[in-house]
C-alpha cells in the first residue's frame, strides 16, 4: 500500500522503519519479560516437575540459526536465492515445532499436564506466531524482489529469543 | 509493521498531499488522515462515555438506595467491572491518548501526517470491534464480566465462578486484546512519528510539552502493556485449556474438587499491576501536558521550567514502572518488599510536585485570559494537588493497609485518573476545537459545563475520602446490613445527588460540541494568538496539514512576551 509511506521522504522513511522495528522489538522483550517472571514464580509451585525436551527441539534451533545465516547472506549480497532458502528453513522450523508439540503431547506432557510443559507450549507458540509474521514479511519482500534488511534483523532477533526460551527452560 | 518502506522519489513528499481523497467513505470513514482518525477516536470515546457514565449513575443509585435493589447483586458486580474497564480504556485512553494524541502530534511537530497512516487507520478499526464486544457482553448469558476491571483470578479464571465469569469474561478478554493491539499500534506510531517526522528546526526541546507527554506516555504504554498480554494469554490457558498458571490446588466448586494445581493468583496481580500502575501515567501525563500548553497560551507566559518539566516527566515514567506493588500491600507480601514499594512510591511525589509547582508558577505575572479551556486547565492544578495528597496515604503501606478497598481509594483514584484526565480532555477540546472545525465552542455553555463538572465531581470524590476514613468499603452491594458502615452511609445520598448533577452536566458539553461544530462562531487560523506550530495553518487544518511549503520551526513553542521585542508574542514559525 502506497499510503503506508506516502508522506515520507526516502531518508525519513528508512529511519522511521528502523525506529518502528526497535520499538516493536522492545514490546517483544517486555512480553517475554512478563513470561519470564511468571516462569520464575511458578516453578516454585509444589507440583513442578522438569520436562525433558525431545532432541528435535534442539535440531530445530540449528535450522533457525541456519536461516539467520542465509538471511544475512541475502542482506549483504542481495541474493534472492539465499532469501528463498531462508524462507524454506523458517517454514521447516515452524513445522518442526509442531512436531515437537506432538511428541510432547504423546508423552503425556500436554498443556494441562505439567506446568513446565505448559510454559513450553505457550512460549514456543508465542515465538512461533512472531516468526509467522517474519515469514509473511519475507514473502512480501521476495515477491517484490527486494533485499531483506530490517526483516533480517527481525529474524536474527527472533533467533535470539528462541535461544533465550531454551536456556530459560533448561537451566532452572 | 517491520516491513521496509519503499524508497520514493523526493518529489512525492509534497505532491502526495495535493489531492485529498474525494469520496465520502475515503474522506470521513476509512480515512488515513490523522485528524479524521483522531476525531473518530474522540467521537467513539464520547459514545462509550455515555455507557460508562450511565453505569456510574446506576452504581450511585444502588449504593445510596440499596433497599430499592435497582440491580441484582450479580449485575451490580458486572456494572462496577464494566464501568471501570470502559472508563479507563475505552473512554479516557481513547479520547485523550488515542484521540488528541493523533490529532495534535503531527500538527504540533510540523509533520504532514503520522509516519504510518495506514497503521494508524488500522489501529482505529481494531478498537471498533473491541468496543462492540464490550457492549455485546451485557447481552450474553450470565451478563458482562464481574471480576473487577483488574480481572483477578479465580473469578476471571473459572468460567463457573460467578455468572459474569462465563461468556461475559471471555468477551471482556477479547475486547481487551483488541484494545491492547490498537493501543500498541498507536504507541509505536507516535514514537516513530515524534522521533523522525519533526519539521525542520523542531528540535526535541522545541516541542510543546503536550507532545513530550504524549511521547513519554506512548513509551510507557508500549513497554507496560506486553506483560499484561502475557498474563492474559496465561489466563486464557487457565480458562479454556486446563493449565494452572494462576489457579492453586484444592479449589472446590459445588461438591467437586477442581483439577487445577500449584498456580498462584498473586502472580496475576503482579503482572496486572505492572501494567496497571504505568497506565495511570499513560493517561495522566498527556492531561498535564495539555494543561501546560493551555496555561501558557492564556497566561501569555512561557511555562515555568520547561526543561525541568521534561526531566521530571522522564523520571516519573521510570519510577512509575517500579512501584506497582503498592496496589497489593494486603495481598500477601514480604514486609521488606512492602517497605521498598512504599519508599519508591512516595519518591514519585518529588518529580510529580515539580510538574504541579511548574504549572502553578507558569501563572506568575501572567496576563490571564479566563477562557473555558483555561478554567479547565486551572482546575487540573487544584485536582492534582488534592488527589496527590490522598496518594501519599495510599502509597505508604502503614496507612494503606487501613485504607485498602475503602472509599478513600475510590475517591483518590477518581480524582487522579478520572477528573484530571477528563478536565485535560475538555481543556484540549475547547482549546483545539477551531483546528478541528474552523469554529469556536460557545464560551457561556463552556463556563456552565465547567461549573457542572468541577463542583459536583470535587464534591463526589472529596466526600468519598471521608467515607473511606470512616471505614466504608467499596464494591459492597448493600452497605446497610453492616453496622460499622452506618457512619459512612450518611454521605451516600449527598454523593449520589452530586454524581447525578455531574452526569447531567456532561450533556451541556455534548450539546455545545454538536452545536458549535455546525453553527459555532467562525474563527481564523490563530484565534487564541498562540505560538505553537499547529496555529500556523488554516482552521480547520487542511489535508496534509500545511500548505505547499514545509513548515520550519525557528524558535521554541512558547515565545510569549519575547525579550527585546515590542511584540506580545512570537509564533514558532515566523522569523
Amino acid at each position: 500500500m502506497d499510503a503506508m509511506t506516502s508522506t515520507l521522504a526516502p531518508r525519513t522513511s528508512r529511519r522511521s522503519a528502523e525506529t518502528m522495528l526497535v520499538a516493536f522489538l522492545a514490546t517483544i522483550v517486555m512480553l517475554f519479560a512478563g513470561f519470564t517472571s511468571a516462569f520464575l514464580i511458578r516453578r516454585t509451585g509444589s507440583d513442578w516437575q522438569p520436562v525433558e525436551l525431545p532432541r528435535l527441539a534442539y535440531a530445530n534451533t540449528l535450522v533457525l540459526a541456519a536461516a539467520s545465516v542465509l538471511l544475512e547472506l541475502a542482506r549483504r549480497r542481495a541474493s534472492p536465492g539465499a532469501a528463498r532458502a531462508a524462507l524454506a528453513l523458517g517454514l521447516i522450523f515452524l513445522g518442526g515445532q509442531v512436531q515437537v508439540w506432538r511428541m510432547l503431547s504423546a508423552g503425556g506432557m500436554f498443556l494441562s499436564d505439567t506446568p513446565e510443559g505448559a510454559f513450553f507450549f505457550l512460549l514456543s507458540a508465542v515465538h512461533g506466531l512472531h516468526l509467522v509474521g517474519g515469514v509473511g514479511a519475507l514473502v512480501w519482500l521476495i515477491a517484490r524482489a527486494r533485499a531483506p534488511r530490517l526483516v533480517a534483523a527481525y529474524w536474527h532477533f527472533l533467533g535470539l529469543v528462541w535461544l533465550y526460551v531454551l536456556l530459560l527452560l533448561h537451566f532452572q | 509493521m517491520v516491513l521496509e518502506t519503499q524508497a520514493r522519489p523526493a518529489g512525492a513528499h509534497a505532491s502526495a498531499h495535493d489531492h485529498a481523497p474525494q469520496s465520502f467513505l475515503r474522506r470521513y470513514v476509512f480515512s488515513l488522515d490523522h485528524k479524521v482518525i483522531g476525531l473518530q477516536y474522540i467521537l467513539t470515546a464520547m459514545f462509550m462515555a455515555l455507557i460508562g457514565g450511565g453505569l456510574s449513575a446506576l452504581i450511585r443509585y444502588q449504593v445510596a438506595w440499596p433497599e430499592k435493589a435497582v440491580v441484582s447483586p450479580e449485575t451490580y458486580l458486572s456494572v462496577v467491572t464494566m464501568h471501570g474497564t470502559i472508563m479507563v480504556f475505552f473512554v479516557v485512553s481513547l479520547a485523550l491518548v488515542s484521540g488528541f494524541g493523533n490529532f495534535l502530534i503531527p500538527l504540533q511537530i510540523g509533520a504532514r501526517d503520522m509516519a504510518y497512516p495506514l497503521l494508524n487507520a488500522l489501529s482505529y478499526w481494531t478498537i471498533v470491534p473491541g468496543c462492540l464486544l464490550m457492549i455485546l457482553a451485557f447481552f450474553v448469558e450470565g451478563g458482562a464480566a464481574a471480576a473487577g476491571w483488574t480481572a483477578y483470578p479465580p473469578l476471571s479464571a473459572l468460567a463457573e465462578a460467578v455468572p459474569g465469569s462465563g461468556l461475559g469474561q471471555t468477551l471482556w478478554l477479547l475486547a481487551m486484546a483488541l484494545f491492547i493491539a490498537s493501543f500498541t499500534m498507536g504507541g509505536l506510531n507516535y514514537i516513530t512519528t515524534i522521533l523522525n517526522c519533526r519539521a525542520k528546526g523542531m528540535g526535541l526541546l522545541r516541542m510543546p510539552l503536550s507532545v513530550w507527554m504524549f511521547f513519554v506516555s506512548a513509551i510507557l504504554g508500549v513497554l507496560a502493556f506486553p506483560p499484561l498480554t502475557a498474563a492474559a494469554l496465561m489466563l486464557l490457558g487457565d480458562r479454556h485449556l486446563g493449565t494452572s498458571f494462576f489457579l492453586p490446588g484444592g479449589m472446590v466448586f459445588g461438591e467437586e474438587v477442581l483439577a487445577h494445581e500449584g498456580g498462584t493468583p498473586l502472580l496475576f496481580q503482579h503482572l496486572f499491576w505492572f501494567l496497571g500502575h504505568p497506565e495511570v501515567y499513560v493517561i495522566v501525563l498527556p492531561a498535564i501536558g495539555i494543561a501546560f500548553d493551555v496555561i501558557a497560551t492564556y497566561a501569555r507566559r512561557p511555562p515555568f521550567g520547561y526543561r525541568m518539566s521534561v526531566w521530571a516527566t522522564l523520571l516519573i515514567a521510570f519510577l512509575s514502572m517500579i512501584v506497582w506493588g503498592h496496589h497489593m500491600y494486603v495481598s500477601g507480601m514480604n514486609p521488606l518488599v512492602g517497605e521498598y514499594f512504599s519508599i519508591a512510591t512516595v519518591s514519585i511525589t518529588a518529580p510529580f510536585s515539580i510538574l504541579g509547582v511548574n504549572l502553578l508558577a507558569s501563572l506568575w505575572r501572567g496576563k490571564i485570559r479566563f477562557t473555558t479551556a483555561m478554567v479547565f486547565a486551572l482546575g487540573i492544578i487544584s485536582v492534582i494537588g488534592l488527589g496527590g495528597l490522598g496518594g501519599l496515604y495510599l502509597g505508604t503501606s502503614t496507612s494503606d493497609i487501613y485504607f485498602h478497598d475503602s472509599y478513600f481509594v475510590v475517591g483518590h483514584f477518581h480524582l487522579m485518573i478520572g477528573v484530571v484526565t477528563l478536565m485535560g480532555t475538555y481543556a484540549a477540546c475547547y482549546h483545539w476545537f477551531p483546528k478541528m472545525f474552523g469554529r469556536a465552542m460557545n464560551e457561556r455553555l463552556g463556563y456552565l459545563h465547567f461549573a457542572l463538572t468541577y463542583v459536583p465531581m470535587m464534591a463526589v470524590f472529596v466526600l468519598m475520602h471521608y467515607q473511606g476514613l470512616s471505614g466504608m468499603l467499596r464494591r459492597y452491594y448493600d452497605h446497610s446490613i453492616y453496622d460499622f458502615q452506618t457512619v459512612g452511609r450518611e454521605l451516600s445520598k449527598p454523593i449520589s445527588y452530586w454524581a447525578f448533577a455531574a452526569f447531567a452536566g456532561q450533556f451541556v458539553f455534548l450539546a455545545n460540541f454538536l452545536w458549535s461544530a455546525l453553527r459555532g462562531r467562525k474563527v481564523g487560523s490563530n484565534p487564541w494568538e498562540a505560538t505553537s506550530m499547529e496555529w500556523n495553518t488554516e482552521s480547520p487544518a487542511p489535508h496534509g496539514n500545511f500548505g505547499a511549503a514545509d513548515p520550519v520551526a525557528v524558535r521554541g513553542p512558547y515565545d510569549y512576551a519575547p525579550e527585546g521585542s515590542s511584540k506580545e508574542y512570537a509564533p514558532q514559525w515566523t522569523q
